[in-house]
């Protein structure tokens, strides 16, 4: 669809820009990192892949979604991007926007904001070799917002725990107990 | 007076000031808020260009250590963390600004890097549509 004054952005939601270049090889798109933490803040944003949808304007016409907006991931999660590509397709074409695009994401809890914090400072102490302050403050992040993945798993790596391994799926099963509380379009109702 | 150490402040950016702490909390010179937030305290109120917001009791944000840093964010709608002990300062995002974004639906101004360090923005791509994908390495 280039041409039709349409691009992807992709946004790593990692604090090392060395981590993301090799999965950004080959990809003609804009990929951007938010090394300080600050767009899943304000965007409330809970896990990877979420898509949102920008018109001209600046302004967000279809809020936070999982979805897969690119193959990138296909390999790890089998799921196929079609059905989404064909509403961004509709929408870029016709301007039509899916029913789910008047969707109004909930706002982050304080805790959930305050994890935001203390996730950054852990992510400070770790840049600044003080890794016992580090693990101490990756540990509150993850008690103050335990469903939030871009908290909980992103702390994972840089922990030295397998952010594919164990731990993740322990992390997916207390959040599919929970009823996979999320900030935006509940997407993932519907997939499970 | 208390000793002043330089501490470093996590805002939109990051800054190292002079900070005078005192019951572990900061206080810094008036003219360092411009540097650590992008505000100054003006007689009006605190200020952001043209900006202001007025702060009725401007008075209780300052002493004779300089400005409260934690009560000045407040001002601002501004949650903090701070650990005293290594002198470091979190300041997050103003409720208006997550307001905006999720209720007005506007595009917050939030700083990336693309994959040289380089500093950008996402209203870099005004006047175009966008697909944001948030992925990640984890």
């Amino acid at each position: 669809m280039a041409g039709n004054n349409f691009t992807v952005i992709a946004v790593a939601l990692d604090e090392n820009i060395d981590a993301v270049i090799p999965l950004a090889e080959g990809i003609t798109y804009p990929v951007l990192v938010d090394t300080e933490h600050q767009f899943a803040e304000l965007f409330a944003i809970t896990n990877v892949p979420t898509v949102l949808w920008i018109d001209e304007h600046d302004q967000i016409v279809r809020p936070n979604a999982t979805e897969f907006g690119s193959d990138m991931f296909i390999d790890f999660t089998g799921i196929a991007c079609a059905g989404h590509m064909e509403q961004v397709t509709d929408w870029i074409l016709n301007g039509n926007l899916p029913a789910d695009a008047s969707h109004q994401v909930s706002g982050l809890s304080e805790n959930e904001i305050l994890a935001h914090l203390h996730f950054r400072l852990a992510v400070h102490a770790q840049r600044n070799q003080q890794d016992e302050t580090a693990q101490k403050y990756f540990a509150q992040a993850a008690e103050l917002a335990p469903f939030d993945f871009t908290i909980v798993r992103a702390a994972m790596p840089l922990t030295g725990v397998d952010p594919f391994g164990p731990a993740f799926f322990e992390l997916y099963q207390r959040f599919a107990d929970a009823g996979l509380p999320t900030h935006g379009i509940p997407r993932l109702k519907q997939e499970h | 007076m208390h000793e002043s150490q330089e501490t470093t402040i996590l805002a939109d950016w990051t800054s190292a000031v002079e900070v005078r702490w005192q019951d572990q909390k900061p206080w810094v010179k008036p003219s360092v808020l411009d540097e650590i937030l992008g505000w100054e305290l003006k007689p009006e109120g605190l200020c952001q260009g043209s900006l202001c917001i007025p702060v009725p009791d401007a008075a209780s944000l300052m002493t004779d250590d300089g400005l409260d840093l934690l009560a000045a964010a407040e001002k601002l709608n501004r949650p903090t963390l701070v650990d005293s002990e290594n002198q470091w300062v979190v300041i997050g995002s103003p409720a208006e600004e997550r307001e905006n974004a999720l209720v007005g639906r506007q595009v917050p101004n939030v700083t990336l890097r693309d994959l040289d360090g380089a500093s950008r923005e996402l209203t870099e791509w005004s006047g175009t549509r966008r697909l944001l994908v948030a992925f990640s390495s984890w």
